[in-house]
C-alpha cells in the first residue's frame, strides 16, 4: 500500500464544511418555530456556503500531486490514540461535492413543507453533518461516530414527516442500520485490538504488514456485511424500498441518493483499504452478490406499482453496480464504482425530487393513478424523464461513463456477471421507459380532476441544478475521473498480490 | 423505370465479367487471386439455380399468360401471415416479456423479496418480541419465586467452578 | 488523626444529623427543606471535589482515600445533588415526611462514600448494610400511588438473602486467606485461587454487589422496586446507588485476577443480564419499569468492562459509571417533571411532549439514545470504550453480543422517542413550565451528553488515573 503523501490545509476547507452545517443546526435550534421563512432561508443559506466549499475543494484538489490534500490533524484522546482526522482524496472527494449538492437541493427541495419546519431542518441538518463527517474523516472512531450521527435522525424524519407505513418503514430502516452498525463495530475494535499500534488512525493502519491474512480476512467479511446493509446490497436491501417510499421527499434524495454510498464508501474506505487480502478472498462472493442485486432489482422493480417503489428498486440495481466495481479488484472496476457512486447519487436526488413535485401536485404515487403528465405540466416532466434516461446509462449523462467502466472491469474479471448485469441493462431501459410511458405519456388520467400548476422557475432550480450536474459530468467525464483516478491508481498499484 | 434497370443490369453483367481488371484498378496487383478454396463448382451451380429457379417463378407467378398474378406467397396464407406479421418477432418478444420475465423472474422476485426477506426479518423482530413476552413471565410478583431463580442460577454457577 | 481526610463524609453526616435533628423538632415546611437540602448537597460537591487529590489511610488501615476513592465520592455527591435538585415539588412523599427523606438519603451517600473508601470486608459490609437499609425505608416512603409498601418489602426480602450469601461469602473468604483485608488479600488470594472455599467466598461477597447493580440473576427486585418507589427516590437508587456498586465490584474483581473460571461466569451473567433486560424491556409500557429492565441490561454492559481486569476496563468502567449517571439522570429528570404529581408515568403518556416542553423532549430524546449508546452521546463513548477493552483481551463475541443487545435496546428507546414526538395526546395537555433553575439543569445535562460523547479525552484521562490505582 502506497503511503498516502499529506498535504496539511492552509485553510481547513474541511472543518468549514461541516462546521457549517453544525452552525445551521445550532442556529435553527434558537429560531422560534413560528418563523418559519426566516428558517427555511437560513437553511438554505448555510448548505449553499456548505456547497460553495465541496465545489471549491473539488476543483482545487491538485490532481498532479494526488494523495491526500486539504488534511486536518488533531490528537482528540491520548490513549488509545484518536485523532480528528479529516482529508480529501481522489476517493471521497467526489462524494463531498454529492453531498454538497443534494444537501443543497434537498432544502430547496423541502420550500413547501409547513409543520413543523424548525425541528425538521433541525435533523436535516444533523443528518448532513453526520454524513460529511463520514466522508472527510480518516480516523476510525471518528468515522464510526459519524455514520451512527448520520443514523440517529433517520428515525424522526420519516417517522414524523413521512407518508406510506411510516411508522414500520422508519423502524424497520433504524433497527436495520443499527445491526449494520453492530456488524461494523466490532470489527473495528478487533482491527484497532489486533494491530498493537493503540491508534484509531486509518492512515496509520493501513501501513502493509499491520495485520495477518487471517485477520484481515475475518475482518473484512465483517465490514463488507455491515456496511453492505447499508449499501443496499442483496439480501439485506429491504429497508431500502420502504424506507424510501415513506420517507418525505428531501429525506430521500439523502437516503437513496447520499446514505447509501456512506456504506459503499465505508466497504472502500473501511474494509477494502485496511484488509487488501480480504478484499481478494471475498471478491467472489461480493461480485456473486452484486450481480444478483443488479438483476434482482430491476425484476422486482418491473413489478412495482407506486413511483417511489420504482425509484427505490432501481437504486438498489444501481447500487449493485457499483457493488459489481469494487469486487472487481482492479482500478477501472474502483473507477467506476466510485464514479457511479457519485452519478447515481445525484440521479437519484433528481428522480426524487420530481416525484417530490408530482406527489404533491397529484397527491398519489400510484402509476394506475397517473397518467399523460406530460401534457399537463411538461417541465416537471421532463425532470424526471431526464433522470429515467440518465438511470438507463445513456451516454451524455453521467451514468452512462460509470455503468461503462464498471462494465469494462466486470467482463474482464468476472465475464458471466458482466454479461447477466449488461442483460440487466436493458431490463432496466424496460422497466423505467415503461413507467414513463405510463405516468408521462398516453391519455391523461380520469381520476385526477383538479388543476396541475407546472413546475415554476424557482421550484425547478433544485432539479435543474441536479439534471445540469448529470449533463456536466456526462460531457465532461474526465473532470471526475482524473480525480479518482489519483487514488485508484497508486492504491492498487500499491496492493500485495 | 425501365430505363434504368436496363443500363444497372448491362452494368453488372460487364463488371461480372470484367471482373479481374476491375479488381487490378481498385486494388492493385496484391489482391488478385484471392479466390474461395475448393467452394468451386457446386457453389456457383446452387447459386444459379436459384437464380433461374427465381426467374422461372416469377415469369410463373406474373408473366406467364393466364397467370393470375399472385404472388406464391399471397396463395399460401400461412406463409402470407408469416411475412405480414414480420415473422412473428414481435409476438415472440411480447410473449417473452410478459410470460418469461414478467411472470417467471420478476413476480418471482417480488414475491421473494415480500415473503421471503421481508418474512425473515419480520420473523425475527416477531421472535424477539415473543421472547421478551415469555422471559417476563419469569418475572413474577412472588418474591419465593424470584428468589429460587436466583438460586437455580447460582447453584450451576458454583458447581461449575467447583468441578470444572 | 488525619481527619482532613475524611471531610467529605462529615459533611454529609452533618447533613444528615441535621435533617435527624429537624425531624425531631420542626414542622414539615417543604420549600423551607428543600433549600437547606439544596446547599448541604452542593456545599458537598463543592467539599468532595477539595478533596480530590487527597490521598491516606484512616482507622487502622481500614479506611482508604486515593484518587480511586475519591472520583466516586464525587459522583456520588454529584448524584445527591442532582437528585435533590429534582425535590423541589415532592409530591411523592408525604409532607410531615420529608426530613426523614432527605435523612435517609444523606446516610445512604453517607454509607456509600464509606463504602467505596473501605479496604476491609467487614467495614465493607457494614457500609453496604447502611446503605441497603437507607433504601428499603426510602422506597416504602410514597404517598398515595404505586405500591411502596410492597416494593419495599420485596426489596428488603432479597436484599436480606442477598446480603446473607454475601457474609457467607466473606466468611469463606477469611477462612480461605486468613484476613480481611483487601489489601491483604490482594496479595494472598492469588496462592488460594483454587481452593473451592476462596472462590466460592469471592463469587459469593461479588453477589452483595451483583445485587446493588441489578446484575442477572440479582435482578428481581428491580422492576417492583423502580415502579413501586417514589420518582425521587427510583431516581437515586438508578443513579448514585450504580456508581458505587461499579466500584466495589472492580475493587473486589481484581482479586480474582488469576482465575480464569471467574471470567467465564461473569462473562455469562452478563450475556444474560444484557439479553434477559433487553428483551423484557420491549414488553413494558410503564417508563420506570422500562428503565428498571434497561438498568438490568446496563448492569450487563458495564460488567463487560469489569470483566477485562486490564487498565483500560477499568477506566472504560469509570467512564460509563459516570455516563449512566448523567443519562438516567436525565431520563428521571423527564420522568420527574412530565409526572409532577409524583404518579408512576406511562409512555404513552409522553404523548406530545414536543409541543409541551420542546426542551424536555430533546432532553429525553438525548437521554434515551445515550442510554442505547449511539453517538454522538457519552453512552455510546461510555460503550466504545468498554468494548474495546473486552476486545483488547480478546473477548470478539462478547462484544459481538453486546452489539447486537445494543440494536433491540434501541428498539424500545425509539419507542420512547416516538411517543415523545410522534404520538398526540387524545384531549391537549397544558405546556410544561419548568423554573428558571430546572431549565438551566436540564440545559446543563444535554451539553455534559453531548460533550462528554464529542470529547472523551479528559475524563477518560481522569478515569485512567483512577484505575490505575485498582491494578
Amino acid at each position: 500500500m502506497v503511503p498516502m503523501d499529506m498535504a496539511f490545509a492552509k485553510f481547513p476547507f474541511l472543518s468549514a464544511i461541516l462546521l457549517s452545517c453544525v452552525a445551521g443546526l445550532l442556529v435553527i435550534l434558537f429560531i422560534p418555530e413560528e418563523r418559519k421563512g426566516l428558517i427555511k432561508g437560513i437553511s438554505a443559506i448555510f448548505s449553499g456556503i456548505a456547497l460553495v466549499l465541496s465545489v471549491i475543494i473539488f476543483f482545487a484538489y491538485d490532481k498532479s500531486l494526488g494523495g491526500l490534500q486539504f488534511v486536518e490533524k488533531l490528537p482528540w484522546v491520548a490513549s488509545p490514540c484518536i485523532s480528528y482526522f479529516n482529508g480529501a482524496g481522489g476517493f471521497n472527494l467526489p462524494l463531498i461535492l454529492l453531498t454538497g449538492i443534494v444537501h443543497f437541493t434537498g432544502v430547496l427541495t423541502m420550500w413547501e413543507l409547513e409543520t413543523r419546519v424548525k425541528e425538521y431542518f433541525a435533523l436535516y441538518f444533523l443528518l448532513v453533518t453526520g454524513v460529511f463527517g463520514f466522508f472527510m474523516s480518516l480516523d476510525l472512531f471518528f468515522t464510526f461516530f459519524w455514520y451512527d450521527v448520520s443514523l440517529l435522525p433517520m428515525y424522526p424524519l420519516i417517522a414524523i414527516w413521512g407518508t406510506t407505513q411510516k411508522e414500520y418503514a422508519s423502524m424497520k430502516l433504524f433497527l436495520y442500520l443499527l445491526a449494520g452498525s453492530a456488524l461494523v463495530l466490532p470489527a473495528i475494535i478487533y482491527l484497532f485490538a489486533k494491530s498493537g499500534l493503540n491508534t484509531f488512525d486509518l492512515v496509520a493502519l493501513m501501513e502493509p504488514g499491520t495485520f495477518t491474512p487471517f485477520q484481515q480476512k475475518f475482518a473484512f467479511i465483517f465490514l463488507y456485511l455491515g456496511f453492505g446493509i447499508l449499501a443496499g446490497i442483496w439480501p439485506f436491501h429491504t429497508w431500502s424500498p420502504t424506507g424510501h417510499v415513506a420517507a418525505p421527499t428531501s429525506v430521500s434524495m439523502l437516503h437513496a441518493g447520499v446514505l447509501m454510498k456512506l456504506g459503499a464508501f465505508g466497504i472502500l474506505r473501511v474494509a477494502i483499504s485496511l484488509c487488501p487480502e480480504g478484499w481478494q478472498y471475498w471478491s467472489g462472493l461480493m461480485a456473486v452478490l452484486a450481480t444478483i442485486g443488479i438483476v434482482y432489482g430491476v425484476l422486482v422493480g418491473l413489478t412495482q406499482k407506486d413511483l417511489k417503489y420504482v425509484i427505490g428498486y432501481s437504486s438498489v440495481s444501481h447500487m449493485g453496480i457499483v457493488g459489481l466495481g469494487l469486487s472487481t479488484v482492479t482500478a477501472e472496476g474502483l473507477n467506476g464504482a466510485i464514479f457511479q457512486m457519485f452519478a447515481h447519487g445525484i440521479m437519484t436526488a433528481l428522480l426524487f425530487s420530481s416525484v417530490g413535485y408530482i406527489y404533491e401536485r397529484t397527491h398519489t404515487k400510484m402509476i394506475p393513478e397517473l397518467g399523460g403528465l406530460s401534457r399537463v405540466m411538461p417541465v416537471a416532466s421532463g425532470y424526471f424523464i431526464l433522470g429515467a434516461l440518465a438511470g438507463i446509462g445513456i451516454p451524455g449523462f453521467a451514468n452512462f461513463w460509470a455503468e461503462l467502466a464498471v462494465f469494462i472491469s466486470a467482463i474482464e474479471v468476472y465475464p458471466i456477471g458482466g454479461i447477466f448485469a449488461i442483460c440487466a441493462l436493458v431490463l432496466s431501459a424496460l422497466f423505467m421507459l415503461r413507467v414513463v410511458q405510463q405516468t408521462f405519456y398516453g391519455p391523461k388520467n380520469a381520476s385526477i380532476k383538479h388543476h396541475l400548476p407546472d413546475i415554476s422557475f424557482g421550484q425547478g432550480l433544485p432539479r435543474m441544478m441536479l439534471a445540469g450536474v448529470l449533463l456536466l459530468f456526462g460531457f465532461f467525464p474526465s473532470l471526475m475521473f482524473e480525480v479518482i483516478q489519483t487514488f485508484t491508481i497508486p492504491f492498487m498499484e500499491g496492493l500485495p498480490r | 423505370m425501365v430505363g434504368p434497370l436496363i443500363i444497372l443490369s448491362g452494368m453488372t453483367l460487364a463488371l461480372g465479367f470484367f471482373e479481374a481488371p476491375l479488381e487490378t484498378f481498385l486494388i492493385g496487383n496484391a489482391g488478385i487471386g484471392i479466390q474461395a478454396e475448393g467452394a468451386g463448382l457446386w457453389l456457383i451451380s446452387v447459386s444459379m439455380a436459384l437464380v433461374i429457379f427465381g426467374g422461372f417463378l416469377a415469369w410463373f407467378e406474373f408473366g406467364r399468360k393466364g397467370s393470375q398474378q399472385v404472388g406464391f406467397v399471397e396463395r399460401i396464407p400461412a406463409l402470407r401471415a408469416l411475412f405480414s406479421e414480420r415473422w412473428y418477432l414481435d409476438h415472440f418478444f411480447g410473449w417473452f416479456v410478459k410470460n418469461v420475465v414478467y411472470r417467471i423472474f420478476a413476480d418471482l422476485s417480488a414475491q421473494n423479496d415480500r415473503r421471503v426477506i421481508d418474512g425473515c426479518i419480520d420473523g425475527f423482530s416477531r421472535l424477539v418480541v415473543r421472547s421478551g413476552r415469555a422471559l417476563s413471565t419469569l418475572q413474577s410478583g412472588r418474591v419465593r419465586y424470584n428468589l429460587m431463580v436466583t438460586f437455580a442460577v447460582l447453584a450451576p454457577v458454583a458447581l461449575y467452578f467447583l468441578f470444572a | 488523626m488525619k481527619w482532613v481526610l475524611f471531610i467529605p463524609e462529615l459533611w454529609v453526616l452533618l447533613m444528615s444529623a441535621f435533617f435527624f435533628g429537624m425531624s425531631m423538632a420542626a414542622r414539615p415546611n417543604p420549600r423551607r427543606d428543600y433549600f437547606i437540602a439544596l446547599f448541604f448537597a452542593a456545599a458537598g460537591v463543592i467539599v468532595t471535589l477539595i478533596a480530590v487529590r487527597m490521598e491516606g489511610t484512616l482507622f487502622f488501615d481500614v479506611y482508604r482515600v486515593d484518587l480511586f476513592s475519591q472520583v466516586f465520592k464525587v459522583m456520588l455527591a454529584m448524584g445527591l445533588f442532582l437528585i435533590i435538585s429534582l425535590c423541589s415539588e415532592l409530591n411523592g412523599i408525604p409532607d410531615f415526611r420529608h426530613h426523614e427523606f432527605y435523612l435517609l438519603l444523606s446516610i445512604c451517600t453517607f454509607a456509600m462514600m464509606v463504602m467505596v473508601s473501605s479496604v476491609e470486608l467487614l467495614t465493607l459490609y457494614i457500609a453496604l448494610e447502611l446503605s441497603s437499609y437507607s433504601l428499603y425505608i426510602l422506597v416504602a416512603l410514597r404517598k398515595d400511588h404505586g405500591t411502596p409498601m410492597e416494593a419495599g418489602i420485596k426489596y428488603f426480602l432479597v436484599g436480606a438473602v442477598t446480603s446473607a450469601v454475601m457474609l457467607f461469602g466473606i466468611a469463606s473468604l477469611y477462612g480461605a486467606a486468613h484476613t480481611t483485608s483487601l489489601t491483604d488479600l490482594v496479595k494472598v488470594y492469588p496462592g488460594v485461587v483454587d481452593q473451592p472455599l476462596a472462590f466460592i467466598g469471592l463469587l459469593f461477597t461479588l453477589c452483595g454487589f451483583f445485587f446493588k447493580l441489578a446484575l442477572f440473576p440479582f435482578h428481581v427486585w428491580a422492576p417492583g422496586v423502580y415502579q413501586g418507589a417514589a420518582n425521587q427516590v427510583t431516581a437515586y437508587i438508578a443513579t448514585a446507588t450504580k456508581v458505587a456498586a461499579v466500584a466495589l465490584l472492580m475493587r473486589i474483581v481484581t482479586l480474582g485476577q488469576s482465575s480464569i473460571p471467574l471470567v467465564h461466569i461473569l462473562v455469562v451473567l452478563s450475556i444474560a443480564s444484557m439479553t434477559l433486560g433487553n428483551l423484557v424491556a420491549v414488553m413494558q409500557r410503564d417508563m420506570k419499569r422500562l428503565l428498571a429492565y434497561s438498568a438490568i441490561a446496563h448492569a450487563g454492559y458495564v460488567l463487560i468492562g469489569i470483566l477485562s481486569m486490564s487498565p483500560e476496563g477499568y477506566a472504560g468502567a469509570i467512564y460509563y459509571a459516570v455516563a449512566y449517571l448523567i443519562m438516567n439522570f436525565t431520563c428521571f429528570l423527564v420522568v420527574i417533571k412530565v409526572a409532577d404529581d409524583g404518579r408512576d408515568l406511562q409512555i404513552d403518556q409522553l404523548a406530545g411532549l414536543h409541543r409541551r416542553s420542546p426542551l424536555l423532549a430533546m432532553a429525553l430524546m438525548l437521554g434515551v439514545f445515550s442510554l442505547g449508546g449511539i453517538p454522538p452521546t457519552i453512552g455510546f463513548t461510555g460503550k466504545f470504550l468498554v468494548l474495546v477493552a473486552a476486545m483488547q483481551k480478546g473477548y470478539f463475541y462478547l462484544v459481538f453480543i453486546a452489539m447486537i443487545n445494543v440494536v433491540i435496546s434501541l428498539y424500545y428507546y425509539a419507542l420512547v422517542v416516538k411517543a415523545a414526538y410522534l404520538l398526540e395526546p387524545e384531549k391537549e395537555l397544558p405546556a410544561i413550565i419548568l423554573s428558571p433553575a430546572v431549565r438551566l439543569l436540564t440545559v446543563a445535562m444535554v451539553i455534559l451528553i453531548v460533550a462528554g460523547g464529542l470529547f472523551p479525552g479528559p475524563l477518560y484521562a481522569i478515569a485512567r488515573a483512577a484505575a490505575r490505582l485498582l491494578v
